[in-house]
């Protein structure tokens, strides 16, 4: 939805690879949401994992996650 | 230093040793005293419990049905296991009650796994798996995940060189792996348990996030005595904290891990719950859709 990178696995979990907006991310969730930041695998490595919830939990996490990205992009064009 | 009062010095006792797998300073558990606790402020997405609240209208429900003996009584887990038994469409006898599927690998493993010998699992998976290797003493082989594109994939070519080359005691398999989310394609897994069969190796299928992953092994068990299938509640059914799952094989197979079952292999409260909750399967599949549609929506 968001345009990152998501692997499509089986279990009841999701894996998403924020890429360079990682650590912006990563502090914009800390006072919403446990989840795994990342891996130490290499198969893995970069992927962020978040167990399966329903639709309206996971909004205001999709929608905090778009405005660190909107943010972010705003900041690059104004530069 | 000075000794304490009334212990007991004397260079000629002998230091307390375990057995030798427990004395390595490679085995190495979670720190189980100063845990933190997760904050009730957030939400919990990471530890793959099914946390919908919708499915816990229901569980709630079944919570407050209990009759309150189950505290103060020791639990009769046989009616719960026939009944298990038939949704499953197995017979009673293949199936043994387990503290969650953790439960169902660990007795595997005791049953099977003598020092020395070869266990071959997947890299990364399900933590407990290295954890059992090195407790009973396993000669572990990892078979790594490489990175693609699409994720991580399992070198089965790999996994097969390794059943037939080194004849491994037990193989561990979780359909779908933790963490990777990935599964094995069904000729794969055919041609996995006929390798087994014939080397006469224990094949472990972990089947935690069943029905996330709908695909099962336990109607090849009629055909695998190797097989041996690990469920749990935790995941779909969203009782994580009750600590229940089940081991299933062949009679034979499954009667190994009935001797070596402790005195009640799992709680009353787990027995009593589980028997009413399995009235609510489809109350668990409309979660799991919830959830499914969830992780589209992300
Ligand atoms: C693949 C796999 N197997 C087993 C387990 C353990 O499940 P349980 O809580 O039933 O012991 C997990 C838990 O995360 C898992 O991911």
């Amino acid at each position: 939805m968001l345009g990152f990178r998501t692997l499509n696995g089986h279990g009841n979990f999701l894996h998403v690879s924020f890429g360079s907006y990682a650590p912006t991310v990563f502090a914009s969730l800390e006072s919403l949401v446990l989840f795994r930041q990342d891996f130490g695998d290499a198969c893995l490595a970069g992927y962020s994992r978040f167990s399966s919830t329903t639709t309206e939990e996971f909004v205001p996490i999709v929608d905090r996650i778009r405005k660190v990205v909107n943010d972010q992009t705003n900041k690059k064009v104004s530069l | 230093m000075k000794a304490a009062e009334g212990a007991i010095v004397d260079a000629r006792i002998p230091p307390i040793l375990p057995r030798i797998p427990i004395q390595s300073d490679k085995l190495v558990r979670p720190d189980w005293v100063s845990s933190k606790p997760r904050s009730s402020r957030l939400l919990w997405l990471d530890k793959n419990e099914n946390l919908d609240s919708e499915l816990q209208k229901v569980t709630q429900r079944v919570l407050a049905s209990l009759d309150p003996t189950v505290l103060c009584t020791y639990p009769d887990s046989g009616p719960l296991c026939r009944k298990l038994a038939k949704a499953m469409t197995v017979d009673p006898e293949m199936l043994v009650l387990t503290a969650g599927s953790d439960g169902a690998i660990r007795s595997t493993f005791e049953a099977f796994v003598a020092e020395g010998d070869t266990v071959v699992h997947t890299v990364p998976t399900f933590a407990m798996y290295p954890v059992y290797c090195q407790i009973f003493g396993a000669n572990a082989i990892g078979v790594e995940y490489q990175r693609t594109e699409s994720g991580p994939q399992l070198d089965i070519e790999r996994l097969l060189w390794l059943v037939e080359n080194k004849k491994p005691k037990l193989v561990c398999l979780p359909n779908p792996d933790s963490p990777t989310g990935t599964t094995i394609a069904d000729r794969d897994m055919e041609r996995l348990l006929v390798a087994t069969a014939v080397t006469g190796s224990i094949l472990l299928v972990d089947e935690a996030y069943y029905p996330f992953y709908p695909k099962s092994v336990v109607g090849l068990i009629k055909y695998y005595p190797n097989l041996i299938v690990a469920r749990t509640f935790a995941k779909a059914w969203g009782l994580a904290g009750l600590r229940i799952g089940c081991a299933v094989g062949s009679k034979e197979t499954i009667l190994f891990l009935h001797k070596i079952r402790p005195m009640y292999e799992v709680n009353t409260v787990a027995v009593a719950f589980l028997e009413k909750m399995l009235d609510h399967e489809v109350d668990v599949l409309e979660s799991v859709n919830r959830l499914n549609e969830g992780k589209r929506y992300f």
